[in-house]
């Protein structure tokens, strides 16, 4: 059967009025519960799962992915508006959005990333349909050696996040420390845990990230003069200008987010931050990053979109979860009795296609959702901001608490949100703090499994083509600030 | 006289476990007054919560209870921070049930700051998960005897298994101990993600619950060398036994079951265990553990708290932390 045919049964199924409804439900959750910090899609899900027990397999997965992939646009509007990512995978958007919505551009950086989460969005929904089964064989060949190759690759963004890159390789550090605390998965032993049975599972994402930007930011703004509010807000729909310099890193963001997506065990706050760097490296202007450059909204955005498109591909080629997301889903599929595995794509033809056609739809509902959505919501910042930080500082403190229902968490976003406060005031970035975390923990273990498999020899690193050729990239990355140098200084020296 | 109703069923909990859920005892003078919590000390999502959640579906639309019940996710520490909560909060308030499993059993065998199992009564277990030796489809074994020889061939550790918990690991153990070979382990944080790394082709085996494993299984992306059990698995019947196979390998399954906390009074504990009888006589738990590929194992009571106090000393003896 061609695609055409196939797709076009998709549609005829995901367009009937009752999966027309749980698409719109779905991707409505999503929108809300990624704009909450705390929680995310995956619980999201996992709450509504024994709702849909009995009823049709079809309409409950595309109920389950347009909250994963609507929960990507809503992690965007509280990120811009008030500086808290409702979801790790929005940090990078935080960074410049927030800039933007302080300069009175918020509308312009909600509608960029709106318009680069759908086309994102719709370009990963093409990749899933045309490339799956070929995609997931080769993210198949990702073993530890690989994963370790592409963190390394990652880690060279560390320093190259924050404004200096003294201060920015020590926060990255010190992140990549906090990631060690906690039951150590190689050994199970427990690691900086003080015999606190609370620490065994180290310290969340959701908590730093919430504690550095949303309490810091509340924080630091205490002891400042009240800003006048922002009356200011921009357009939603870009211009010509913005949109010019928005579009090619929307594409680019689309790509890296959908190829990070693919592979097993890397997600969409990984795709951020590498989207994020790319565009900072390739820029014209660099030094814009950081203080509202459009370029540092548009390419994360589009990169944790697609990448929620393309954990979709390992699930339903190789039924793998590509994503704690998708493992989530790919566990919902078991209750429905369908059986996850190489041949769901040929097995459940009608099921796939119509959730793939589904995807198409909620990306145009999220679209014409959020459009007006923007204008709206960006008028919040006219309120002044003495009365916004006290629900701000609530909002982090209960959305901590729910994800897992434990005061400890709120103890440690109060402490980190206090370290937060204190490296905003000497200006030393938070974001390469959260990629350290983020990062460390699978850094950690893909050295480690990669050495047990070889033995202890370093070898493996290089021997092995696709981990040598990240490896080089990597290299490459640290090294093109002094070879552009000596390019110029050479090309000066004959001219 | 509860003794003996209780030992006759440990003596029956030998053979088979199906017959067992007959509600044929009285029922306790207790019954709950305000809304019953229950507590799941794993997060959302996973297995140990996809359990609860159809038990707490059951039991509120077979309506098994007069009073409603709030489901309360406290992970953390492999089930310690759960439990934990049960302690400092609800010492014996029959108000509150919690899913514990093999893992709650674990943790402080590992972790000895962590109290796990001490902390509550057990009720009633109400399946158990096996474990399989899994190679790729193309691999050149064909059964676990040909595996072991192959391994044993080799230098020592040369034959890598991708796990995807502790459970796993301690089921590798258990194939050491009866093969005598020593194998390397790659550990990841879940099956899914362990089988991704054997059809990669990173690591040559996998020792695994069928679930994970089964859509690969069916389309021979995969396939099963041998079951940690004394007979054969009904849902898998072409898969020998290790045994069968002259690998003389114990009978190996992770538990997973229902408790109160630990001061319940008996009539409370009596009435949930009736409570937990019928949960798992209906079609819909039935259908639940056939979609698991999990064995149906009711154990109450008493011959539960002794059902686990044999595998308290199992799961020591393989994680070489024998009981001080």
């Amino acid at each position: 059967m061609s695609v055409v045919t196939d797709l076009a049964a998709g549609f005829a199924g995901a367009l009937t009025p009752w999966n027309l409804l749980m698409c719109f439900a779905g991707v409505f959750a999503g929108q809300i519960v990624g704009a909450l910090p705390g929680i995310g899609p995956s619980s999201a899900i996992a709450l509504l799962l024994p709702l849909t027990f009995g009823g049709d397999p079809t309409s409950a997965i595309i109920l389950f992915a347009g909250i994963y992939y609507g929960a990507q646009y809503g992690g965007t509007l509280t990120s811009v508006l008030i500086s808290v990512p409702g979801e790790p995978s929005s940090v990078m958007t935080s960074i410049d959005g927030h800039q933007m919505a302080l300069q009175g551009r918020a509308g312009t950086a909600l509608g960029i990333a709106a318009i680069g989460s759908f086309i994102a969005g719709t370009l990963a929904t093409l990749g899933l349909m045309l490339l799956a089964p070929p995609l997931a064989r080769a993210a198949l060949a990702f073993g530890p050696p690989e994963y370790f190759a592409l963190v390394v690759l990652g880690l060279t963004a560390l320093a190259a996040v924050g404004g200096s890159v003294l201060k920015g390789l020590a926060t990255g550090v010190f992140g990549l420390l906090v990631s060690t605390v906690g039951i150590d998965q190689q050994t199970g032993v427990a690691r900086f845990a003080f015999d606190k049975i609370w620490l065994l599972d180290g310290v969340g994402f959701i908590v730093l990230t919430v504690a550095l930007f949303g309490i810091g930011e509340v924080l630091s703004s205490v002891g400042k003069p009240t800003p006048p509010p922002i009356t200011n807000v921009g357009k939603v729909l870009p211009t010509r200008a913005v949109w010019k310099r928005s579009r090619m890193p929307i594409l680019r963001g689309s790509l890296i987010g959908f190829l990070v997506g693919v592979l097993p065990a890397t997600g969409a706050t990984i795709a951020s931050f590498l989207a994020y760097i790319v565009e900072k490296k390739i820029a014209k202007n660099p030094e814009e990053f950081g203080k509202g450059a459009i370029e540092g909204v548009a390419g994360p955005e589009a990169s944790n979109n697609a990448a929620a498109g393309g954990a979709m591909v390992p699930m339903l080629a190789l039924g793998v979860p590509g994503s704690g997301t998708t493992a989530i889903i790919l566990g919902a599929l078991i209750m429905f009795g369908i059986r996850p595995g190489p041949e769901l794509f040929d097995k459940n033809a009608a099921l796939v296609w119509t959730v793939i056609a589904s995807m198409y739809i909620g990306n145009i509902m999220l679209l014409v959702m959020n459009l007006p959505l923007a204008g709206l919501f960006a008028q919040l910042l006219r309120v002044p901001y003495p009365y916004l930080y006290p629900p701000i500082l609530a909002l982090c403190v209960a959305g901590v608490y729910s994800q897992a229902n434990s005061i400890e968490d709120v103890w440690m976003l109060l402490g980190f949100g206090v370290v937060g406060w204190l490296m905003m005031r000497h200006d030393w970035p938070a974001a390469p703090m959260v990629l350290g975390l983020v990062l460390g923990v699978i850094f950690e273990n893909s050295l480690r499994q990669s050495l047990t498999l070889s033995h202890g020899s370093i070898g493996i690193f290089f021997t092995r083509p696709i981990s040598a050729l990240l490896l080089v990239c990597a290299l490459a990355a640290v090294l093109a600030p002094w070879i552009m140098k000596l390019l110029q200084s050479s090309k000066a020296a004959r001219a | 006289m509860l003794m003996t109703r209780r030992s006759l069923l440990m003596a029956a909990s030998a053979s088979p476990f199906a017959g067992l859920s007959t509600p044929g005892h009285a029922q306790g003078t207790w019954v709950p007054t305000r809304d019953v919590e229950f507590v799941i000390p794993f997060g959302v999502g996973g297995g140990a919560d996809l359990l609860a959640r159809v038990i707490h579906k059951i039991i509120v639309d077979e309506k098994l209870v007069p009073v409603s019940i709030a489901l309360n996710n406290r992970p953390g520490g492999g089930g310690a921070v759960g439990l934990g909560y049960i302690t400092s909060r609800k010492l014996s308030d029959p108000h509150t049930i919690i899913v514990v499993n093999g893992t709650t059993q674990i943790t402080p065998i590992l972790n000895p700051a962590a109290k796990t199992l001490t902390e509550v009564r057990p009720s009633m277990n109400v399946m158990l998960d096996d474990f399989l030796l899994f190679v790729k489809g193309d691999a050149p074994w064909n059964n676990a005897q040909e595996f072991v020889a192959a391994a044993k061939a080799r230098p020592p550790k040369s034959v890598a298994f991708a796990t995807g918990g502790t459970t796993d690991v301690m089921a590798i153990s258990v194939f050491t101990k009866a093969t005598g070979v020593e194998f390397n382990m790659l550990n990841f944080n879940s099956g899914g993600e362990a089988l991704t790394q054997l059809l990669g082709g990173h690591v040559q085996a996998c020792m695994g619950n069928p679930l994970e494993f089964i859509g690969h299984l069916e389309s021979k992306a995969v396939k099963a060398l041998g079951v940690f059990r004394d007979t054969r698995f009904s849902a898998l019947p072409n898969v020998p036994t290790m045994k069968e196979q002259g690998i003389n390998a114990p009978n190996f399954q992770m538990w997973r079951g229902m408790a109160t906390p630990r001061g319940t009074p008996d009539d409370a504990a009596r009435y949930w265990e009736g409570i937990f009888q019928k949960v798992v006589a209906t079609p819909a738990f039935k259908a639940y553990l056939k979609e698991n590929i999990a064995s149906d194992a009711p154990i109450a009571g008493k011959a539960f708290e002794d059902f686990l106090v044999g595998q308290e000393r199992f799961y020591r003896e393989l994680l070489g932390r024998p009981a001080s």
